[in-house]
């Protein structure tokens, strides 16, 4: 249905002239004087159904510890690693995605260091030749193209808790094996917003192609910033590396505070040391970790294990015609059904990464949902539905969207319903409510029968029993109507409503009730 | 008497349960015979009831060098680091030997971790070399110990002295070969990549082979073409295709030689560069690269050595030593040096320090 979408972001092509183009400075008024210059890494796990080297499945948070660890995953002598060509594909998805040369050949690489979740003393990466390089990124509502060095696969490692009372540290290998897409942007970026809107776009990226769910408050994405500052116009100063950020709010927080930090330093004629920082959430302060003296030495050294990588052209162009609709696309396609910026958004924002399937399989998210139900139907109709009666019921009942019960065929039948007037706008949220409450797989048109929602087909008579009713029962608002205090009117609708149980065409019993009381009096 | 005992025992009944009695008696006259020499660092025991498989080498006793896993029996590297370590799975090696019926007597003596030619620097005490003139009448006890050779010493010397047909040995820089030569038989290392090394523990991954000694080459070639298999599991096999084109290449000229029994017209090119007083030149072949063989071999098995041997931290298996009271424990690296200084040989540490000098960047 969606065609093919990679023809929809071909004119980004126009963009590659800035691919070489360092972008200049940007005068800024909270440091007047001053620049800063943001380059950023990004670890994406990559969201295969088995790990990069194994064949263990990858694990999520709530799994007991150590559940998902093969021998290879333990680093248990005469393991080999098997490259899983899913993770590739992944991979170059992402590349495709971000812009990016596919490089026909890469290589494996350790990269060297002792740590407990670390299993067998290095990390296999791509330092030396990865398999994609010079891409961009688009900004979202921004013209700026952020430029991407490089695109490199690699190990994700174990994980360690402390127990500080029993000055113990318990290891878990869940996600030891797991692997990662590292993404390094060059230095473009120039203010902590413009750091945030990156992480932002560069997520809603990797779940739209479906390699990554890009979730940084549960580790799945995880942002190292290099952030420097300068005298305006004047070249870049020394940068400083602040790691384990884990939300955009407190990266964007970390970076401020980092840039005035070493705007102080300078201002004060003391030099910025290149290091490596840690951030303090709770102060919004960064502090020292290690110096460049102290910079530990990986030992890189070709893996002696993994032959090179090599990807065919046919390869690359046979993912690329396969390609998922990406953001911009998405974006685009929606407004022009009819839908505002608003309404696009809050679809492409619905349960963020949640629904990323595993090896690429794209999941049933809010937009293949809307999708599916405007299929003949009025889109703004449809996106009013989804968006105010179907969130709101399900955030009122603290359910995401991936809890929703209530089927596409379902959603479409009750649209249908609804604007063919066979129930009124209540009844149908009535059987909204009704279909979440009980997990109802019944169409809402067998529903409305059996719960008596259907607007009454016994031409009028109903509605005249029910306003003749609320005449005889409220006899004084009855009176302050034939008075000529019209706005009374509305109790007595209200009295119609509520005895037809939502059923009574409101306009229709004001219509009824006006014409009794006048002719009455 | 002890040899002839255990000579007698390496082709097996083929009968199961005289095969079983002759496996039980076997297992004793191993044993004795190997108190000697010190070939095996483990026997073999054959349950009772043990069904035999079938298949091609159901009459064929092998040893299995003890830096190849064995689900059944421990591998130890003859480290002090793996000493009680059983591996969970088996070899692919392993795997394809059993299930072509081959009956497994033991774990063979090595030096630690591959690293050594002489078989001296093992946990389990050297290898002595069984070779003898056959006119010797000079009892065991008293006779000259001399090296076997390594680092498959012990798989060279369990195949001498006759405690099996065959051995699995490894070669990452002669491993095989000085051995077989030591001990008198003949030893075969094949092509990198045409045995499986899923089980093998890596010393240098680019480098190490599997590969087979034996009594005789016809059980050699035996066991070879049971093993040269490609295994899905070991990144650097050779392809299938790469396999069959070899083959295609090499058939020609293996039926001209098993026509006849005689070598005559047979043409053996060596590398001039390796000329010296034991080969005389047949037909010279120039690589010229060889000068530089040795010392990039030192480089590149020791580099390897150095991130291969990182893992055994004493955290998920193996040996571990914790930190005595009041030692520095504020660096993960300072937690492992007790377990990595105590469970080390001289040997193994010293690669491991050469191997981290080169990859150091300044």
């Amino acid at each position: 249905m969606l065609g093919k979408p990679w023809s929809n972001i071909r004119p980004w092509s126009c963009c590659k002239r800035f691919a070489h183009q360092l972008r200049p400075q940007i005068p800024d008024a909270r440091w007047p004087g001053y620049a800063v210059v943001i380059g950023i890494e990004v670890h994406a796990q990559i969201k295969s159904r088995e790990k990069l080297f194994s064949n263990t499945w990858t694990s999520d948070l709530d799994e007991a510890p150590n559940t998902h660890v093969s021998p290879y995953d333990a680093a248990f002598p005469g393991t080999l690693p098997r490259l899983n060509p899913k993770c590739v594909e992944l991979g170059v998805r992402t590349a495709i995605a971000l812009n990016a040369q596919v490089n026909h050949r890469s290589a494996f690489d350790r990269k060297h260091y002792f740590y407990h979740d670390l299993p067998s003393g290095y990390q296999i990466t791509q330092h030396y030749a990865p398999f994609a390089s010079d891409g961009f990124l688009q900004l979202e509502k921004n013209a700026t193209a952020v430029r991407i060095k490089q695109i490199q696969l690699e190990q994700d490692t174990g994980k360690s808790m402390s127990d500080v009372r029993r000055r113990v540290s318990h290891v878990d290998l869940n996600r030891a094996g797991t692997g990662l897409m590292e993404i390094v942007s060059e230095p473009d970026l120039r203010s902590p917003e413009e750091a945030g809107n990156y992480v932002r776009t560069l997520q809603s990226l990797l779940r739209s192609v479906g390699s990554s769910d890009g979730n940084m408050e549960q580790g799945s994405l995880r942002c190292d910033v290099n952030v420097s500052v300068n005298k305006y116009n004047e070249p870049f100063g020394t940068r400083c590396e602040i790691k384990n950020l884990n939300s955009v709010k407190f990266m964007m927080v970390a970076i401020t505070s980092e840039a005035f930090r070493q705007i102080e330093l300078l201002e004060s004629g003391r030099p910025v040391l290149q290091e490596t920082r840690g951030f303090d959430e709770d102060k919004a302060e960064t502090y020292a970790l290690r110096s460049k003296e102290d910079a530990p030495d990986y030992r890189y050294m070709p893996d002696p294990n993994l032959p090179p990588l090599f990807l065919e052209k046919r390869y690359v162009s046979s993912i690329r015609a396969e390609m998922p609709e990406l953001p911009d696309a998405t974006r685009s396609r929606l407004q022009a059904l009819g839908l505002s910026h608003r309404d696009a958004d809050v679809l492409m924002t619905i349960d963020s990464g949640r629904e990323v399937g595993h090896d690429g399989q794209l999941g049933h998210g809010a937009i293949a949902y809307f999708d599916t139900v405007a299929q003949g139907r009025d889109p703004k109709v449809v996106v009013n539905w989804i968006t105010h009666e179907l969130l709101g019921q399900l955030s009122h009942r603290h359910e995401t969207f991936m809890e929703n019960p209530l089927s596409a065929t379902q959603m479409g039948d009750l649209i249908d319903l609804v604007q063919d007037k066979k129930i009124t706008g209540t009844a149908g949220k009535t059987i909204l409510r009704h279909v979440l409450e009980h997990k109802s797989t019944a169409m809402p048109s067998v529903l409305a029968k059996e719960l008596s929602l259907l607007s009454n087909d016994d031409g009028d008579a109903s509605l005249q029993k029910w306003c003749e009713e609320a005449i005889d029962t409220l006899t004084e608002e009855a009176q302050a109507v034939r008075d000529g205090n019209v706005n009374v009117i509305n109790k007595l609708v209200g009295f119609v409503m509520k005895r037809s149980r939502g059923t009574a065409n409101a306009k229709a019993a004001r219509a009824i009730l006006q014409s009794k009381l006048s002719s009455r009096s | 008497m002890l040899l002839n005992t255990a000579s007698r025992c390496t082709r097996i009944s083929k009968t199961s349960s005289l095969r079983l009695l002759s496996l039980n008696a076997c297992k004793g006259a191993i044993e004795s015979k190997n108190h000697d020499v010190n070939a095996l660092v483990f026997t073999a025991n054959v349950p009772e009831g043990a069904a035999s498989v079938s298949g091609p080498l159901q009459d064929v006793s092998v040893a299995v060098k003890d830096n190849i896993c064995t689900a059944d029996m421990p591998t130890t590297c003859s480290s002090r680091m793996l000493k009680d370590f059983k591996s969970p799975f088996h070899a692919t090696v392993v795997q394809l030997l059993r299930e072509a019926g081959a009956t497994l007597v033991g774990k063979a003596n090595c030096d630690e971790f591959g690293m050594g030619s002489l078989n001296l620097y093992s946990v389990h005490g050297s290898v002595v070399n069984p070779y003898q003139p056959g006119s010797s009448t000079i009892p065991w006890s008293d006779r000259q110990r001399r090296s076997a050779g390594g680092s498959s010493g012990g798989s060279a010397a369990a195949v001498a002295s006759g405690m099996c047909h065959v051995a699995l040995g490894t070669d990452t820089g002669g491993s095989i070969r000085l051995p077989a030569s030591y001990c008198g038989i003949p030893g075969f290392k094949p092509s990198y990549g045409i045995i499986s090394r899923w089980g093998v523990v890596s010393y240098a991954d680019s480098l190490d082979c599997v590969g087979v000694l034996g009594q005789k080459v016809e059980d050699i070639v035996q066991v070879f073409e049971i093993l040269a298999k490609y295994d899905e599991k070991d990144p650097s096999a050779a392809k299938l295709e790469t396999r069959e084109k070899a083959s295609a290449i090499c058939q020609p000229f293996i039926q001209s030689l098993s026509l006849s029994d005689s070598l005559d017209g047979l043409r053996i090119g060596i590398p001039q560069r390796l000329y010296n007083s034991e080969v005389r030149p047949s037909v010279p072949v120039s690589l010229p690269s060889t000068p530089y063989a040795l010392s990039a071999y030192y480089v590149i098995a020791t580099a390897e050595a150095s991130s291969n041997l990182a893992r055994y931290d004493g955290i998920e298996y193996g040996l571990r030593v914790d930190p005595p009271p009041g030692a520095d424990k504020t660096k993960t690296a300072h937690v492992y040096a007790h377990s990595r200084s105590a469970g080390f040989g001289p040997e193994v540490q010293r690669r491991i320090l050469l191997g981290t000098y080169a990859l150091t960047a300044e």
